[in-house]
């Protein structure tokens, strides 16, 4: 026996309620009230704080505008600084760069052998530095030289009979004695070295009143560099 | 799943892990494994009779069974009624989730009739039995008719979609086809009382309302569950004795062949009035004289169960001539006392033997610690037959 049973069920789907105590036709649009009042709150909370921040602009770009004087004043007041900082920095590289050859000269007396007669004795000025901008010369110039070290010579000019003195004035200066203010190098004993060292030696030989012929000789001296730093 | 979004208003959704129902309206439903039936009989004194029904495993357990209060208000009589919307919550052991109810109504029909008759512009003329007629012996209550209804022709209907509810000229009818091909079993309420029984249970408590079936029908559903029935293979004969009316009904193999109201008989409520009356006796002493055999009630009864008995013959000649089914046995179910007589009534007239088995056979398989009700007879359980079979129904679905 596989008949089928006989439903007649008078009853719609549509018209079968739910026994659920929670109901989808009571639950879905309180779940979209609910949402729909987030989504106002947070729009809300969004707008509130979109508004703090705009007051919050407002008032910084007033508070910009009061202090724009001030701040160009001290906009002005620093670089006025920085400018002076600069000319002391200068002054400190200059006052760093000058050297003193009060020492050198006294210990020069000592060494000289008593047949060189010494005809000159100079540290030359270094070549003017170009302290105009070539491209704008009206610009005001620099304050010092672009150049930090300065080399410096020892010129010493004289004559003398006999060239053992000559030799043995330029071995004492360049002994150690004279190694505060004479560039001294480990390497002085060779050729290049004594070249780099003795820039010109210049021998003149004539006659004097007596008869003995003289030897004039010049010698260059490369000194410490002056530095222009702090 | 099933989404509602109104009160009225309920969308099936398909999802992807849901099988597909084999066959759409045509095929078989799986209904809910969890179902209260409910005789709505407004007239019975001791209330509703209720049945819980639980599918476990494969088996159909009764969970509860009894009669439960009625509702504070009376079916409607017409549209206006509905207003007086009543709502009726069932005690706590038949609160299930849902809940099938089994409606007696004046106003109520059942035939069996063909879909060309149902079509045609002259349907209502066509039908085997009115729906509202004069009885032998009880007058139906004069049911106040729509005033469209009297005026208005009946009109025709569209073809109707087996075991879908149709609603025409202000009544609602669903038909099953039968096992004959032409002929259709077809059963009604009046609109207004459709949706006033479907929201009869409120929504949001247990349990709700899945299914309303006129009680002849439901009846029929109790049947397949009776192991005599399905022991003789679903080749029987039914006769159900209601209150007002009696209805047979022949199966081959299970299938309903047959179904007819037994024109001029009258129920089991007309056959107490006739041993009350021919035998002069009280209302109290009627149950236990058609139960007993001290007093013999039958030259009372006889006026109503012969007739019953040629229309039964009558029936019984038509299932063999024109089916070529010859029954053996008759099921007589729904009548509470007396059964003992009709059966030697019957055993004189058709000479076929008349069985009339406990309603609960078939479904006695009960949950550890609940019992039926105590002074449960064969005859009583009776009164829970359309109960059974609304909830027997709902819980298979339709098919």
């Amino acid at each position: 026996m596989k008949a089928p049973n006989i439903h007649l069920n008078l009853l719609r789907p549509e018209e079968m309620a739910s026994s659920s105590p929670v109901r989808m036709r009571v639950m879905m649009p309180l779940l979209s009230l609910l949402l729909c009042a987030a989504c106002l709150v947070w729009w809300g909370i969004i707008l509130m704080q979109g508004m703090i921040l705009g007051g919050k602009v407002r008032s910084v770009r007033r508070d910009l505008e009061s202090r724009k004087t001030a701040h160009a004043a001290i906009l002005a007041q620093m670089a006025d600084m920085r400018e002076r900082q600069a000319q002391l920095d200068q002054l400190d590289a200059y006052k760093n760069g000058c050297l003193k050859y009060g020492g050198l000269l006294a210990k020069l007396a000592d060494v000289i052998p008593e047949e060189v007669q010494l005809t000159a004795l100079a540290i030359p000025e270094p070549p003017p530095q170009m302290l105009y901008d070539p491209k704008n010369p009206m610009r005001p110039p620099l304050p010092g030289p672009t150049n930090t070290v300065e080399d410096v010579q020892l010129r010493i000019s004289g004559r003398t009979a006999a060239t053992a003195s000559m030799t043995a004035l330029m071995e004492a200066v360049e002994s150690d004695a004279f190694s505060e203010w004479i560039l001294v190098d480990d390497a002085g004993n060779n050729a290049v070295a004594r070249k780099k060292r003795r820039i010109n030696i210049r021998q003149e030989l004539h006659a004097g009143d007596d008869g003995v012929r003289m030897l004039a000789f010049e010698m260059e001296f490369r000194c410490k560099g002056r530095r222009f730093e702090k | 799943m099933k989404l509602q979004l109104t009160k009225d208003k309920t969308i099936d959704v398909k999802m992807p892990w849901e099988k597909p129902s084999a066959g759409g309206t045509a095929g078989r439903c799986a209904g809910p494994s969890d179902v209260t039936g409910v005789f709505l009989d407004m007239s019975d004194a001791r209330g509703c009779p209720a049945v819980r029904l639980q599918r476990r495993k494969g088996e159909i357990h009764v969970v509860a069974a009894g009669f439960v209060p009625r509702p504070d208000g009376a079916l409607p009589n017409s549209w206006d009624d509905l207003r007086d919307q009543v709502k009726w919550s069932l005690p706590h052991a038949f609160q299930s989730s849902q809940a099938a109810l089994a409606v007696y109504s004046p106003d109520m029909f059942i035939r069996q009739t063909t879909v060309d008759a149902l079509t045609s512009a002259e349907t209502s003329p066509a039908a085997p039995v009115a729906p509202t007629k004069k009885k032998l012996g009880v007058r139906r209550d004069p049911a106040p008719q729509p005033q469209e209804k009297e005026t208005k022709p009946a009109s025709a209907v569209s073809a109707p979609v087996p075991f879908v509810p149709v609603s025409h000229d202000g009544n609602r009818f669903v038909i099953a086809p039968l096992d004959e091909n032409q002929f259709i079993l077809q059963a009604g309420l009046p609109e207004y009382q459709v949706l006033w029984l479907s929201r009869l249970l409120p929504e949001g408590h247990r349990p709700t309302a899945c299914s309303v079936q006129v009680a002849p029908a439901a009846m029929l559903s109790a049947l397949h569950s009776q192991p005599d029935f399905v022991a003789a293979d679903g080749t029987a004969m039914a006769v159900f004795v209601t209150r007002n009316s009696v209805y047979f009904a022949g199966y081959r193999k299970g299938a309903l062949l047959l179904f007819r109201e037994c024109p001029g008989a009258a129920g089991y409520e007309v056959m107490r009035e006739l041993v009350k009356t021919g035998l002069g006796v009280t209302d109290e002493m009627v149950d236990s004289i058609l139960d007993g055999t001290l007093i013999d009630p039958r030259p009372a009864l006889e006026p109503l169960v012969r007739p019953v008995l040629q229309q039964l013959k009558l029936s019984m000649d038509y299932l063999a001539q024109r089916y070529d089914v010859h029954v053996d046995k008759v099921f007589l179910m729904g009548l509470p006392t007396g059964a003992h007589y009709w059966k030697s009534f019957a055993e004189e007239v058709l000479g076929v033997p008349f069985v009339s088995p406990d309603a609960f056979a078939g479904f006695r398989q009960l949950v550890k610690g609940v019992q039926l009700p105590n002074d449960m007879t064969a005859g009583a359980s009776h009164a829970y037959l359309a109960a059974l079979g609304a909830a027997r129904a709902a819980m298979e679905g339709h098919g």
